[in-house]
């Protein structure tokens, strides 16, 4: 049975979870237990924050590549849809569609959001609701533009982001919920939007009557991850991270009372760093706050693959479960997260990063020379939509595949200069490209790109992995993705250390 | 087989002249040898270069090189071929126009040599060309080549 699995991504984490997880997807890593389609879900107020644009645009290119790709098993294997999509059973419908609206937060203060002008302050008559606003909310939170989130205010998320389940958008989530879909949420403890939109989300999921489905999703698998703080911030002004732990504490307090004794969630993850963690560039939000790419990010995106995994273990308890890596390091290898972790990404990662690496170093040394970049030749059939330096030039490759793997090196490389630092590779260049793996620096053979060259030579007629006027990717998706599996088995690349 | 090859070649170089030379190669097979080495000298190294050669990078001026040195051993063992079997040749009648330095036939062997030589390489080299434009049909990774 197809199933299908809602990500919810709350406030900048969530959004930065999601970037990690889509990556992950593009790697070739695949949701088990027939989840065949996922629905990122990004819940933010801060329209225009960086992360959340980054994030956007990212799940709207993987869409574009993906449709490009006639059945894509390995690399982009999985499907990204929007709610939209789902509701209306079309295609696209801009990335915009990833992002659940809030209504009313566009321009507004979180005063004005509230009517806080228009309530009554007499206090002779006992009805003085301004002063008894003002106990609850500072005169900064009144005056603090929603646009920009909630500047680590859960007190105010908890308000603004009560009125999700009004949206459009929560509707249309609603109505397409189906018997064995599956519901996550990421979050983080430590900030406003995503410590106050798990609660009201996970309440309004399991027991909100008047929405569609609500008999389904109210019995529908949850699992959820948690940020506990894994960052500070190089500057003390509206949010200071020295709060972090303090909130953080409060809020697991708060969860452990309302979710987990009463099971709200099958599965809660909890991840979180103190010690040696980085300073992040100060932003309270919009455009500002772009955090580089951290390596929890993409542990927590492995929850979502281990909640998926263990769908059917069923427990009458909320299962709580933790990240930990084998070794304590600030530079994490490949060869320091667990078995099980490494057997799950480092494969996909490593053929994803030789990928979009053969793309920037390796491909102008075969370029019209290779066999499988030249197009037409005398005595053979032009092949329309071969990998020749037309198809490398156009629009489609310019601003899908090569943007994307862009994405995909900026955020290993944000990862590598985070604290702790996920450093699994190797610098390379074309002719060392098998060198890639750290521990891999003594293996044996030819460690140049050659190897994938004459797969790719050897796969190019394969009729599977032809190309057609509308799946013009499909080619180099799907030929690339075996001829490193062939050629990282062949080397034994990761079998190293 | 001798017959059909000394027909191509004498059809090109012949001399009735110094015609016990012709004769002298003929009787010998040599014309066999050459048809031979013409032939199996670039198919040996076509099949080198299409099938066993692992460069996915190879490019028109491998291509010609390759046939090049193909057509240069063709020239050098043709060479030899008829060097051997005139030179060093047992025959009295051949040896005594050898010696014979009025009769002009070692001036005119020796020229030979180098003829048909050059013959059997550039036979060679267009044979070659025409083979790879089959060859290169059931090749991998040089398909596109020559062109």
């Amino acid at each position: 049975m197809s199933r299908k699995l809602y990500l919810f991504g709350i406030g900048g984490t969530g959004s930065r979870v999601l970037k990690s997880f889509i990556m992950l997807l593009a790697a070739g890593c695949k949701l088990s237990n027939n989840f065949d389609v996922v629905i990122p879900i990004i819940i933010d107020p801060d329209t225009s924050n960086g992360d959340l644009n980054r994030t956007k645009d990212i799940l709207g290119k993987y869409q574009e590549i993906r449709e490009q790709v006639n059945n894509p098993d390995d690399f982009f294997a999985q499907d990204l849809r929007t709610i939209s999509e789902l509701s209306n059973q079309s295609t696209g419908g801009g990335t915009d569609h990833f992002q659940m609206n809030l209504n009313n937060v566009a321009q507004a203060t979180f005063g004005e959001y509230i009517g806080f002008n228009s309530l009554d302050e007499n206090f002779k008559n006992a009805s003085d609701d301004k002063s008894f606003a003002r106990l609850l909310y500072s005169e900064s939170n009144l005056k603090s533009n929603l646009n920009v989130g909630f500047k680590g205010n859960p007190n105010m998320g908890a308000i603004v982001l009560n009125q999700l389940t009004d949206s459009d958008d929560f509707k249309r989530f609603a109505q397409t919920f189906n018997d064995g879909d599956s519901i996550f949420i990421v979050n983080s403890i430590f900030g406003g939007t995503g410590a106050s939109g798990f609660p009201l989300l996970l309440k309004n999921l399991r027991g909100n009557l008047d929405i569609p489905n609500a008999a389904k999703i109210k019995d529908a698998n949850i699992g959820a991850i948690t940020y506990l703080p894994y960052f500070e911030l190089n500057k003390k002004d509206e949010i200071n991270s020295d709060s972090f732990d303090d909130k953080a504490k409060i809020a697991i307090d708060y969860y452990n009372r309302t979710i987990i004794k009463h099971k709200k969630v099958d599965t809660i993850y909890f991840i979180g760093n103190r010690g040696n963690t980085e300073h992040m560039e100060y932003a309270v939000g919009g455009k500002d706050q772009k955090n580089r790419a951290h390596f929890l990010e993409m542990a927590g995106a492995l929850a979502v693959f281990d909640f998926c995994e263990n769908i059917n273990n069923t427990s009458h308890n909320t299962v709580v479960k933790e990240f930990g890596i084998e070794n304590d390091t600030n530079s994490i290898s490949f060869s320091d997260l667990s078995l099980d972790n490494k057997k799950f990404m480092a494969k996909p990662l490593t053929k994803y990063k030789l990928f979009a690496e053969y793309l920037n170093l390796g491909l102008s040394k075969s370029l019209e020379v290779s066999v499988w970049t030249v197009s037409k030749f005398l005595g053979s059939k032009s092949e329309k939509f071969s990998m020749d330096a037309q198809y490398f030039s156009s629009d489609e490759y310019k601003l899908q595949i090569e943007a994307f793997n862009k994405y995909f090196l900026e955020w290993l490389e944000e990862m590598k200069e985070n604290k702790p630092s996920f450093d699994p590779f190797n610098k390379i260049t074309s002719d060392d490209a098998f060198k890639l793996v750290k521990g891999s620096e003594n293996v044996k053979g030819d460690k140049s790109f050659k190897e994938v060259d004459i797969m790719n030579a050897k796969l190019r007629k394969k009729i599977e992995y032809r190309s057609s006027s509308d799946q013009r990717h499909t080619t180099l998706i799907k030929m690339f993705a075996e001829s490193l599996d062939h050629a990282l088995n062949k080397l034994n690349l990761l079998n190293q250390d | 087989m001798n017959t059909a090859f000394a027909t191509l070649y004498e059809n090109i170089i012949f001399n009735s002249d110094h015609s016990a030379l012709f004769n002298h190669l003929f009787e010998l097979y040599k014309y066999t040898d050459f048809g031979l080495t013409m032939l199996i000298v670039p198919i040996i190294f076509l099949v080198l270069f299409y099938f066993m050669w692992r460069n996915p990078y190879g490019k028109k001026w491998h291509y010609f090189t390759w046939l090049l040195i193909s057509s240069v051993l063709v020239f050098g063992i043709t060479y030899y071929i008829v060097f051997i079997a005139v030179i060093d040749s047992g025959d009295p009648q051949i040896q005594d126009l050898l010696y014979d330095s009025s009769n002009g036939f070692e001036s005119f062997a020796y020229q030979y040599f180098i003829k048909i030589s050059l013959l059997n390489s550039a036979l060679s080299f267009v044979l070659g060309f025409l083979l790879s434009l089959v060859m290169k049909r059931f090749s991998t990774l040089q398909t596109h080549l020559p062109f």
